[in-house]
C-alpha cells in the first residue's frame, strides 16, 4: 500500500504495453489472420497512369518466390518486396501468365514463412473468407497488412472488362462480397477462417454481365497447377491437324452462313426476329421459321441483331449449333448442323440432317 | 466440382428429410450444448447461409430480356482468338457487346404458384419487348410485364400456362430485427448458381417506411432476387432505389457500397393486386417548394408549382402546412418521408396554417417530375489514404534554429 | 421401429445432400444473432443524428458518452454549423445540441443536446484491446437516410490498428494517428458516429475512408478515431478547449533497428532535459518505441501539454525525462463558421427570397484561437458540475457538509522507509490540527500545527512558534488546500469561489484528469485534478491530486491521493502523497492506519494543546 502511490504514477502506460495479455478471448478470425499477414508481402513497382504502383503479393516457397498479380507495375525498373518482418528486398520477374494474370517474382533471401499452395480448393460458396493485402497503400514496413471479412459467393467462369477491353484471363474465379477490387490489393491473399489458402485476390475488373467492380480471387488449385509447372505467358502452340501439318497463319475459314435473315428494319437493336429462311439452307432444315425471334446461339444470349450477327461470325464451318427459338409464346431449340468445307477451301454451307427438339 | 447449390431436391423431400431427422433425434443422444458464453464456430454460419440459400433458390429465376431500347452503341468487341489458333470457348452469356447496365440476366423471384414473377425494375427501364424466364429446374418461359411500382422500384412479370410453381416464403415483418443476418442471392452474373452476400439487417421502414436497408451487397447481380432471413425466409425482394430522386436506376452507383434496400412482400398484397392489373405506380408528386430557413414546426411554403396537386387544391406562398392525414409535419424531412410513402393518385388531406387559421384540403398527388427537395448532401469523409508512395516532407528544422518547429512526418517505405 | 428410422435415414442420406444445418446448430448462429441484436438494441439510443440549424442542413452523426447529454463526434460534422443546431435520437425525437471543445487537429469535437433528464449513454471500450479480425459495429447516418432518426447499423471487422491516415491541407489538421481500420461500410454521414466492439462497448470514432474511382462511396476501407484518442482530449473538449496537439518538438527517424533524433528544438524541454541529435529513442510514454512511425502515432493522439515519460539512450546511456509536450501549430486552419451550412443567409445588402423581410443577422461571435477557452461560461458550468460529480462520489455535498470530524493516525514514510507518525484530526470545513508522535524528516517529535478556521499555528519544540491570521493563514498551502477542497465539495461550489477555471487535460497519479484552478476569496489559488474514468472505463470524477497554483504548474510540490474507503459514509482517502515534479517523485507518504469519525469536536480541538509562549520569547 505505501507503494501505491509510486506504481500509481508508472501504472498507465505500462497498462499499455500489458494490455495485449489480458485475458481477452481472441476473435475466431486472429490467428488466420496473423498466419496469413505473415505469408504475404508488400510489392513496390512503378506506377503507370492510373494504375497504381504497389500491390501485395503471397509467398509461395521457403526460398523466395512470390505469386503476385500481373501487371504494367512490374515492368518498371526497380521492383522491391517489403516482407511481413519489414525487410526490404529486390524483386525480379520470372515467369508471367497472361491467362491467369499473375507473375512470379523471387528475391534472394530465405522466406520462412510460406503458404503451401493447395490442388484442392478448400472453400465453398457461403464460407468465410479474409482477404489479406495492402489496399490503399495503408501498411508500411512491418506494418500488418489489412484484412477484410466477406464470404465466398459463388465461383463462376471469369468474365472481366478492364477500363472497356475484355481481360484475356481464362478459367474460374472465386467472387466474394469483401470488396477487393481496391488498389493494392491485387495479388493478397484470400484465406479461410482456418488459414488455408484460397485463391489470390485480382486485379480492378468489372463483371462484363453487370458493369460493376468484381470482387474476385484466382482459385488456389488454379495458381497450383501453373506454380507447378503450367504453361506460361502467351499461346500454346496449335496442335498439328488430321493431316499431320502444323496450322501455320492461314485464311480464317469463313463462318458458316446458316440461312437465317433477320428482320432489321427497327435497327441493330431490335429483338433477332427471322425475317425470312434461306431455302435450302441449314436453318430451313432445322425447321427455322419466319417470325421465329432467336435468343441464344450455343451458350451465348443475343439479345438482339446485333448480337446474332456477331454470335454467329465466330460459328466454325462444320460445327453444330443449337439455337433457342422463342415462337409464338413458346420455347423450342432447334439443332442446325453446317457442313465441313473442303481442306483447304473456304467453307460451303451444305444442308445436313438436323433435330427439332421442344423444350416445355 | 463444387456442390451445386441448384440441385435441390423435389419439393416433396425437405418433409421426409425433416422426419429422417427427428427420428434420428430421438434415437441418438444429442451432443452437450456447448457453453452459453462462447461464440459459435463461424463454420456454422457458413453452413447456415447456403442451407438459407439452397431454401429460396427453387423460387429464383433467372429473367433475360431482349430487344430493350436504342442505346448508343457500345464499342466494336476486340478480336481475342488470333488467327490459326484453337479457337478458345466462348464466353458464356456474351456476345461480345458488352451490356450496358440494367441489359445482363436478372434475377426474380416467384411469388405465387401460378406464375407471378416478382423482380426490380432495373433491368425494364428501357422497356424490353421479349422476356424470358428461367425456372430451377431449368425450364424457359415466355414472360409478359405486367405492372411497375416505381415507387418501390419493382416489376410484377407473369408467365403463362403455370401452374404449381414453387412460390418464396416470407419472413413474417414483426419477427425483422436490426442486427439479424440476411442473404442476398441473385443470378445476375449469368452463371449456373447464384451469387450469394452476407450481411445484417440496418434498419427498418427506410425510405418512407417501404424497404429494409442492408449492408450485404446489392448490385446487378442480384437486383431482383430475394433478401433472405437464416431460415431462408423472404425479408425483402432486392431494388435498386436512390432516395436522392434522379432517374430510376440511378441507385445503381450505390452497389456493393453497404447500404442497399430490399422490398419486404409480407404486406404488399394490396400494391401486388395494382401490379398484376398492369397499373404503374409512380412516386407522389404534391408540387411545393419549402422555404428554407425557416423556424418551425410545419413546413413554410415558399412557392407552389404551376399546374401542380398543390396549386389544384388552393395552397398558397406562405401557408404553413402542419400535418398530412393523421401525421403532424414537423419539418421538410417529415414532408419528404410522407409524401414518400404516398404514390401518384393517392388523395391525401393536407392541415396547414394561413394567417392564423388551421384548414384542411384534400390534395390528389399526381406524377409530375419535380418533387420537394432532395435531403442534404452530408459533409464528406474525407479522402484518405496515400494513393502513392509517400515521399518526405522538408522541413525538419536544421539544429541550433532555435524558431522553426521541426515537422511531424511520416515516413513511409520504401 | 427403429428400422423404420433406419429406412427413412437411409432414403435421406441416399438423396443428393443438399446444403443443410442441423437445428441445433442453426440455434447456436442464431444464438449469437440475438446477442448482437440485443447489444445493438442497448447502444442505438445513444447514436446522434447531427444536423446544423435544421433537418435540412449537415448530416453527420455522434454518440452520446454521458448521461447528462454529452456527444462525442467528427471537428468536421460540427464545422459548417457553427456553435448550435438540431440532433436526433433514435427515440424520434429532435434535440438542440451545443459545441462544447472541438479538436480539428484530431478531428474531434464534443456537444451537448439539451431537454432531457437522463440520456441513454454508450459505455466506453478499450481501443489498446482491439485486434485485426474483431467484429466491429458503426451506428450513424449514412445518406441522410433516417427519416425517423433511428440509426443505420453495419457490420464488419477491423481491419488494422495503429493506422495512420495523414492530415489535411499542411498536414496539422484532421490527422487520424494511431486509428483504427475498418471494413464496416461507413459512408457521407456516418462520420462522427461510433463504432462498437460486439459487446457494445464505445472503441472509435468513425469519420474517414479511403475512395476509390468511384466517389464517395463505401469500398470497404474506413477509419475510426481511437477512443483512447478520444479519452486523452475529453478534459479539453468539456473544458470548451479549441484543442492543440502535442509535439516533443524533436523529430526522429529509423536507421538500423534504432530509432534516431534528427531534428532537435534547443528551446525544447527535451533538449534541455538532455536529448542530443543522434541519441535513440527507447520509450515514449512508457512503450518501448521500434520504429519512429510508431512514435508519431503516439504522439499525434496526445493534447499539448501533457506530461509524458521519455528515456532516450546518448553516449552518456540512458536517461528518462519528464517533460510537457508542446503545442503543434496548426498553420492554415479551416476555421469552423458561425453561419450555418446550406444557402448561405442574405448579407446585410442582399435581398432574402422574395416575399421576404431579410433574416435579422446573428451578432458575430469573436473566432476563437487555438488553446482557447471557446466559452467562459460553458467552462464554469463543466466546473460546477464536475465539482457536483465529485461530491456524489464522495457521497453526496449534503452528507459531505454534515460529516464528522476525523480522527486519523498515520504512517509516514520517507525514501520508501519507515519515517515517522503522526495524529490528524480533520473537520469537514477544513479546519485540521496535526501531532507529530514520531519525527521525520521536516516534522521532528512533539511538533504541530493546525487551523482552528481562522488563525493557522506551528509549533516545533526548540522553535518559535508561528501564528498566522486571517489572510496570511489562508495562503498558507496546507490551509489553502483545505479550505479549497472544503469549499468544492460544497452544494454551490462556485459561490465558494472568486474564481473557477476547468483548464483543461493533464494528468495526475499516472492517471488523465481534468486540471481545475479555483481561486478562493482570499486570494489563494489552487489546482485540484480530478479522475476522468475509473479502471473500467466508466466516467468517474475523484480527487486525484492537489497543488498551490504556480507558473510551473507541477514542477512543484503537490498532493496525490489514493486509497478512497467509506468512513460515516463518506468515501475518505487513507493515502496521501507529496511529490515533487513532473515524474511526481513521492518525498513523504502517509497512510491511514486508522481513521475514527469524531462526532462534535470542542472548537479548541484545533487549537495548540498548550498555550502559545509570548512573542518574541525563546521556547524553553
Amino acid at each position: 500500500m505505501m507503494r501505491l502511490l509510486a506504481v500509481a504514477a508508472a501504472t498507465l502506460p505500462l497498462a499499455a504495453a500489458q494490455a495485449a495479455e489480458q485475458n481477452e478471448p481472441p476473435n475466431p478470425f486472429s490467428r488466420a489472420i496473423a498466419y496469413a499477414q505473415a505469408r504475404c508481402a508488400k510489392i513496390y513497382g512503378s506506377g503507370a497512369g492510373r494504375e497504381a504502383g504497389y500491390a501485395t503479393g503471397i509467398v509461395v516457397s521457403r526460398d523466395g518466390l512470390i505469386l503476385t498479380a500481373q501487371g504494367m507495375y512490374l515492368s518498371g525498373e526497380r521492383l522491391r518486396v517489403v516482407l511481413a518482418d519489414g525487410s526490404r528486398h529486390e524483386a525480379r520477374v520470372i515467369r508471367r501468365s497472361e491467362k491467369l494474370q499473375v507473375a512470379l517474382l523471387a528475391i534472394d533471401a530465405p522466406t520462412p514463412a510460406w503458404f503451401e499452395l493447395s490442388s484442392d480448393s478448400p472453400v465453398q460458396p457461403g464460407d468465410w473468407v479474409l482477404a489479406v493485402s495492402n489496399a490503399f497503400n495503408v501498411a508500411a514496413g512491418d506494418e500488418p497488412l489489412s484484412v477484410s471479412l466477406g464470404i465466398v459467393s459463388v465461383r463462376a467462369e471469369m468474365e472481366a472488362r478492364h477500363r472497356m477491353q475484355d481481360v484475356p484471363y481464362e478459367g474460374d474465379i472465386l467472387l466474394v462480397d469483401a470488396i477487393t477490387s481496391n488498389p493494392g490489393a491485387q495479388g493478397g491473399a484470400l484465406c479461410t477462417a482456418d488459414g488455408r489458402l484460397a485463391g489470390m485476390l485480382g486485379k480492378l475488373f468489372e463483371s462484363a454481365a453487370t458493369r460493376t467492380r468484381a470482387n474476385y480471387a484466382v482459385p488456389v488449385e488454379m495458381l497450383k497447377a501453373w506454380f507447378a509447372g503450367g504453361e506460361d505467358a502467351g499461346a500454346t502452340p496449335a496442335p498439328p491437324d488430321a493431316s499431320g501439318r502444323s496450322p501455320g497463319p492461314q485464311k480464317p475459314a469463313l463462318p458458316p452462313d446458316l440461312g437465317i435473315r433477320l428482320f432489321t428494319v427497327s435497327g441493330e437493336r431490335a429483338p433477332a426476329y427471322v425475317d425470312s429462311v434461306a431455302p435450302g439452307s441449314p436453318a430451313q432444315a432445322a425447321g427455322v421459321r419466319k417470325d421465329d425471334m432467336v435468343l441464344a446461339v450455343g451458350d451465348t444470349v443475343v439479345r438482339n441483331c446485333r448480337e446474332f450477327a456477331e454470335a454467329a461470325g465466330r460459328l466454325k464451318p462444320g460445327e453444330s449449333v443449337v439455337l433457342l427459338i422463342k415462337r409464338g409464346r413458346t420455347i423450342l431449340s432447334v439443332t442446325v448442323a453446317t457442313a465441313c468445307p473442303p481442306a483447304g477451301g473456304a467453307g460451303q454451307a451444305a444442308p445436313a440432317t438436323s433435330r427439332q427438339e421442344k423444350q416445355p | 466440382m463444387m456442390p451445386r447449390l441448384r440441385e435441390t431436391p423435389a419439393p416433396c423431400r425437405p418433409a421426409a428429410l425433416v422426419l429422417a431427422a427427428a427420428l434420428v433425434a430421438a434415437l441418438v443422444p444429442l451432443a452437450a450444448p456447448a457453453a452459453e458464453d462462447a461464440p459459435a464456430d463461424p463454420v456454422l454460419a457458413a453452413r447456415a447461409f447456403r442451407a438459407a440459400a439452397a431454401r429460396v433458390l427453387p423460387s429464383v429465376v433467372t429473367i433475360e430480356t431482349y430487344g430493350g431500347a436504342a442505346a448508343p452503341p457500345p464499342p466494336p468487341p476486340q478480336e481475342r482468338t488470333p488467327p490459326g489458333a484453337p479457337g478458345r470457348p466462348a464466353p458464356r452469356r456474351r456476345a461480345g457487346a458488352l451490356a450496358n447496365p440494367g441489359e445482363g440476366p436478372t434475377t426474380g423471384l416467384i411469388i405465387s404458384s401460378d406464375g407471378y414473377i416478382i423482380t426490380s425494375t432495373f433491368n425494364f427501364l428501357r422497356s424490353p419487348p421479349v422476356i424470358t424466364v428461367v425456372l430451377g429446374d431449368g425450364s424457359r418461359h415466355v414472360a409478359r410485364l405486367c405492372g411497375r411500382d416505381e415507387t418501390r422500384g419493382l416489376c410484377l412479370l407473369a408467365i403463362e400456362g403455370a401452374a404449381g410453381l414453387p412460390a418464396a416464403q416470407h419472413a413474417p415483418p414483426d419477427g425483422l430485427r436490426v442486427g439479424q443476418w440476411v442473404l442476398s442471392v441473385g443470378v445476375g452474373y449469368g452463371g449456373d448458381e447464384p451469387a450469394i452476400s452476407a450481411g445484417i439487417v440496418s434498419a427498418l421502414g427506410r425510405l418512407s417506411g417501404k424497404a429494409v436497408q442492408t449492408d450485404a451487397n446489392l448490385s446487378p447481380a442480384n437486383y431482383g432476387g430475394p433478401l433472405v432471413d437464416l431460415e431462408g425466409r423472404v425479408v425483402g425482394v432486392c431494388v435498386c432505389l436512390y432516395p436522392r430522386g434522379g432517374s430510376a436506376g440511378e441507385g445503381v452507383q450505390w452497389y456493393d457500397s453497404g447500404v442497399g434496400f430490399a422490398i419486404p412482400l409480407a404486406d404488399a398484397g394490396p400494391v401486388l393486386e395494382r401490379l398484376k392489373a398492369g397499373e404503374v405506380i409512380r412516386p407522389g408528386r404534391l408540387g411545393v417548394r419549402p422555404a428554407r430557413g425557416a423556424s418551425g414546426p410545419g413546413v413554410t411554403v415558399e412557392s407552389v408549382l404551376p399546374d401542380s396537386p398543390a396549386q389544384k387544391a388552393g395552397i398558397q406562398a406562405k401557408d404553413v402546412i402542419v400535418a398530412l392525414g393523421e401525421q403532424p409535419v414537423r419539418d421538410v424531412m417529415v414532408l419528404r418521408a410522407l409524401i414518400g410513402a404516398c404514390a401518384a393518385g393517392d388523395t391525401v388531406t393536407l392541415r396547414f396554417k394561413r394567417g392564423g387559421e388551421e384548414r384542411a384540403v384534400p390534395v390528389t398527388l399526381d406524377a409530375g417530375d419535380e418533387g420537394l427537395p432532395a435531403p442534404p448532401e452530408p459533409p464528406s469523409i474525407d479522402r484518405g489514404g496515400p494513393g502513392r508512395a509517400f515521399s518526405m516532407r522538408a522541413g525538419a528544422a536544421p539544429p541550433h534554429r532555435r524558431d522553426q518547429q521541426p515537422a511531424q512526418f511520416r515516413r513511409r517505405t520504401p | 421401429m427403429r428400422t423404420l428410422a433406419a429406412i427413412l435415414c437411409t432414403a435421406a442420406l441416399a438423396a443428393p445432400a443438399a446444403p443443410s444445418i442441423s437445428p441445433e446448430d442453426l440455434a447456436r448462429v442464431k444464438a449469437d444473432e440475438a446477442a448482437r441484436i440485443r447489444a445493438i438494441e442497448r447502444i442505438s439510443g445513444t447514436v446522434v443524428a447531427i444536423f446544423g440549424a435544421d433537418t435540412d442542413r449537415g448530416g453527420g452523426s455522434g454518440v452520446i458518452f454521458d448521461p447528462d447529454g454529452f456527444a462525442l463526434t467528427n471537428f468536421h460534422v460540427v464545422q459548417a454549423s457553427g456553435r448550435k443546431g438540431k440532433a436526433g435520437l433514435a427515440d424520434g425525437n429532435l434535440y438542440d445540441w451545443q459545441l462544447y471543445g472541438m479538436d480539428p487537429g484530431g478531428d474531434l469535437a464534443v456537444i451537448r443536446l439539451a431537454g432531457k433528464q437522463a440520456f441513454p449513454a454508450a459505455p466506453l471500450g478499450d481501443s489498446r484491446r482491439v485486434r485485426a479480425g474483431d467484429w466491429a459495429l458503426a451506428l450513424g447516418n449514412p445518406f441522410n437516410l433516417a427519416d425517423d432518426l433511428r440509426p443505420t447499423v453495419t457490420l464488419g471487422i477491423v481491419s488494422g490498428i495503429e493506422r495512420f491516415q495523414p492530415g489535411q491541407g499542411s498536414g496539422r489538421a484532421l490527422v487520424y494517428g494511431n486509428c483504427i481500420q475498418i471494413d464496416t461500410s461507413i459512408n457521407p454521414g456516418n462520420s462522427g458516429g461510433p463504432l462498437f466492439d460486439a459487446g457494445g462497448r464505445l472503441i472509435g470514432v468513425n469519420g474517414r475512408g479511403s475512395f476509390e474511382e468511384r466517389g464517395r462511396v463505401n469500398v470497404g476501407v474506413g477509419y475510426a478515431v481511437s477512443i483512447e484518442q478520444a479519452k486523452n482530449f475529453l478534459p479539453d473538449l468539456l473544458a470548451t478547449k479549441f484543442c492543440q496537439h502535442a509535439t516533443l518538438d524533436a523529430t526522429f527517424r529509423d536507421d538500423q533497428g534504432a530509432v534516431i533524433c534528427d531534428a532537435i528544438n534547443e528551446d525544447s524541454a527535451v533538449a534541455r532535459a538532455g536529448l542530443r541529435l543522434g541519441d535513440s529513442l527507447v520509450a515514449f510514454d512508457s512503450v518501448p518505441i521500434r520504429a519512429a512511425n510508431q512514435y508519431l502515432n503516439l504522439v499525434s493522439t496526445m493534447p499539448a501539454g501533457w506530461p509524458v515519460a521519455v528515456t532516450f539512450r546518448g553516449p552518456d546511456g540512458e536517461r528518462t525525462a519528464h517533460v510537457r509536450l508542446r503545442v503543434l501549430p496548426y498553420g492554415q486552419l479551416p476555421r469552423p463558421s458561425a453561419t450555418p451550412a446550406g444557402k448561405p443567409a442574405p448579407g446585410p445588402g442582399e435581398k432574402g427570397p422574395p416575399g421576404k423581410k431579410p433574416a435579422a443577422k446573428a451578432p458575430a461571435e469573436p473566432q476563437p484561437e487555438p488553446g482557447q477557452i471557446i466559452s467562459r461560461d460553458l467552462n464554469r458550468q463543466e466546473c460546477e458540475r464536475l465539482l457536483r460529480r465529485w461530491a456524489e462520489f464522495l457521497g453526496g455535498a449534503d452528507a459531505v457538509r454534515r460529516a464528522p470530524a476525523l480522527q486519523v493516525e498515520e504512517e509516514v514514510r520517507a525514501g520508501g522507509k519507515a519515517a515517522g507518525r503522526q495524529k490528524v484530526l480533520r473537520a469537514a470545513d477544513g479546519r485540521f490540527r496535526v501531532e507529530v508522535l514520531e519525527g521525520y524528516p521536516g516534522a521532528p517529535a512533539g511538533a504541530a500545527w493546525g487551523y482552528d478556521g481562522k488563525t493557522f499555528w506551528r509549533r516545533v519544540p526548540g522553535r518559535q512558534d508561528v501564528v498566522l491570521e486571517g489572510g496570511a493563514a489562508m495562503t498558507e498551502p496546507e490551509v489553502a488546500l483545505a479550505r479549497a477542497l472544503a469549499a468544492a465539495a460544497r452544494p454551490k461550489p462556485l459561490e465558494e469561489f472568486a474564481a473557477v477555471e476547468l483548464e483543461g487535460a493533464d494528468r495526475a497519479g499516472g492517471e488523465r484528469a481534468f486540471r481545475v484552478r479555483l481561486e478562493d476569496r482570499g486570494g489563494a489559488k489552487v489546482l485540484l485534478w480530478f479522475s476522468v474514468l475509473d479502471s473500467r472505463d466508466r466516467l468517474s470524477v475523484r480527487l486525484l491530486k492537489a497543488a498551490m497554483d504556480s507558473a510551473q504548474k507541477g514542477a512543484d510540490e503537490a498532493w496525490l491521493f489514493a486509497d478512497c474507503r467509506l468512513v460515516a459514509g463518506i468515501q475518505v482517502h487513507h493515502c496521501r502523497a507529496r511529490v515533487r515534479g513532473l515524474a511526481e517523485q513521492a518525498d513523504l507518504e502517509f497512510a491511514a492506519v486508522s481513521c475514527e469519525p469524531v462526532a462534535s469536536p470542542p472548537a479548541d480541538a484545533f487549537r495548540p494543546l498548550a498555550p502559545a509562549a509570548p512573542r518574541g520569547k525563546e521556547q524553553p
